[in-house]
């Protein structure tokens, strides 16, 4: 009743717009010269003509569409009212998620039932089929509302699935951290683990507890979890150094270990000799060997403890100090120079242990 | 105080001795581990006792599960995939008994530090 009001209240023959879409439900402003106008008025205005058995329907906002017969005034309250104008001579019914809809055409997509009902796109639109297993319908999938009976429509949470270790979880999302997928499942990511991310077809990669797992991706198969608790008896309590390196350092007679502090790993010599004219004769070197060693160079040394020349002098470039495992270094800041950039393929612990000597020697031969 | 200190240490250092000897002795009378293979890349929920278990998941060897010789009743899990740091390697004699390289070393609890040749354990 309050829209034959609202018509009312306007002047006789002022202009109105409504919006006007045909089955693709893209609605545009159409302007009709007619405060109340009628089914056949709205036909006409979306250009069906009356031989082609025109159809208007009236698309409230909850998604329902209301037939309007061609002699029938359309109630029009505003001017974002919609109308689906098409032709047809009848219409099918189909209910998604228990609501019911009456469509004007034989086909309909899954994109327009979505927008009929009004569907989020974080759900997915299923049909139910008797006798067989529902099917997902995509946004382009057809289908014939003409087959005997209701067509079924209802709506999922998508949901995706990742095995970690023997546990399966869901996802409301398409990517999850290992470390929420770890939580969901059971596993403590405070403790210390080998995570390896299994795809079939791709080789395994090892993932960390913020690596995102995207798990859209083809052939997606489980986390595989192997607490970090067994140490290699050879390989000390911090990480493997390239192979060259140990074999290298196992043939030094140095004493060694890899030390892993605030995220930095090092390699630390316990008892490295210096040429003479220092104010030790031996201090334990320290090496920064970067997460992507050897691609990445090791650049500059440490020393503990803090160096003087044996007359007392400061020495150049070593004002910086850090602590590793509790213990004071002094940073020597030496660097490679143009003429011999880091080549990854050739250098390692022992050529970077040579421009060390070298830096070192230069200190007491000048 | 300078004696007592030595006294300390050499009580400590017979100590240690005389438990490798005895954990030496002991071992020359357990069965030798045995390999035992299941199928794919994860141990299963119980590693027997004695066995040696490799997870093999098609034709890619994954990991070893074995009790930790100590008796902790711990089972120790030991990565062979080439990916993985640390990895050991897996050998067997002609009698079919495993080897592990390099040792192994539990950092934590009881801190065994074994090596497993010829399916028999060599305490370090």
């Amino acid at each position: 009743m309050t829209s034959q009001n609202a018509a009312g209240n306007r002047p006789a023959n002022s202009t109105i717009t409504i919006q006007i879409a045909g089955l693709d439900l893209n609605f545009k402003a159409v302007s009709i010269v007619d405060p109340t106008p009628t089914g056949a008025q709205i036909a006409a205005a979306a250009e069906v003509l009356p031989d082609n058995d025109p159809f208007v329907l009236r698309f409230l906002d909850d998604g329902e569409l209301v037939p309007i017969l061609a002699s029938e005034v359309a109630p029009i309250d505003d001017v974002n009212d919609r109308f689906v104008v098409t032709s047809a001579d009848r219409a099918f019914r189909l209910k998604v998620d228990g609501e019911q809809y009456d469509w004007p055409a034989q086909y309909v997509t899954g994109k327009t039932v979505r927008k009929l009902a009004g569907i989020a796109n974080d759900l997915q639109l299923m049909l139910s089929v008797e006798n067989e297993p529902d099917t997902v319908i995509g946004n382009r999938d057809l289908v014939d509302l003409a087959v005997a009976g209701v067509e079924r429509f209802y709506t999922v949470h998508e949901t995706w699935k990742i095995k970690v270790q023997d546990t399966v979880i869901q996802s409301d999302l398409p990517t999850i951290k290992v470390r929420d997928a770890m939580n969901k499942a059971g596993f403590d990511p405070a403790q210390p683990w080998h995570i390896f991310l299994k795809v079939a077809g791709q080789p395994k990669q090892e993932v960390g507890l913020d690596f995102d797992v995207d798990l859209r991706t083809h052939g997606i198969e489980k986390l595989r979890l192997t607490p970090r608790d067994v140490n290699n008896g050879e390989a000390g309590n911090g990480f493997r150094l390239l192979g060259v390196d140990e074999a290298f350092l196992a043939q030094s007679g140095w004493r060694w270990r890899t030390v892993l502090d605030q995220g930095r790993r090092w390699l630390i010599i316990d008892d490295y000799r210096l040429p003479p004219g220092f104010s030790s004769t031996a201090v334990a070197m320290a090496l920064e060997i970067p997460n992507t060693y050897p691609g990445a160079q090791i650049d500059m040394f440490y020393v503990a403890p803090v160096l003087l020349l044996a007359n007392g002098n400061r020495i150049g470039a070593t004002e910086t100090l850090i602590t590793i495992g509790g213990v004071t270094y002094q940073r020597w800041s030496r660097h490679r120079g143009q003429a011999s950039p880091w080549n990854p393929k050739i250098d390692n612990v022992r050529t970077h242990l040579t421009l060390v000597d070298g830096a070192l020697s230069r200190e007491v031969n000048q | 105080m300078i004696l007592i200190d030595i006294a300390a240490k050499w009580i400590r250092a017979e100590y240690a001795r005389w438990q490798k000897r005895i954990r030496g002795l002991f071992e020359r009378w357990r069965p030798p581990f045995r390999l035992q293979v299941v199928d794919g890349d994860s141990l299963p929920p119980v590693v027997p006792v004695g066995a040696l278990v490799l997870a093999r998941d098609g034709n890619e060897d994954w990991c070893v599960g074995m009790k930790c010789p100590c008796g902790c009743g711990r089972t120790i899990e030991l990565l062979l995939i080439p990916e993985a740091k640390p990895r050991w390697s897996l050998s067997l004699d002609p009698a079919g008994l495993p080897s592990l390289s390099p040792s192994v070393f539990l950092r934590d609890g009881c801190r065994a530090h074994f090596w497993l040749r010829g399916g028999r354990v060599t305490w370090t």
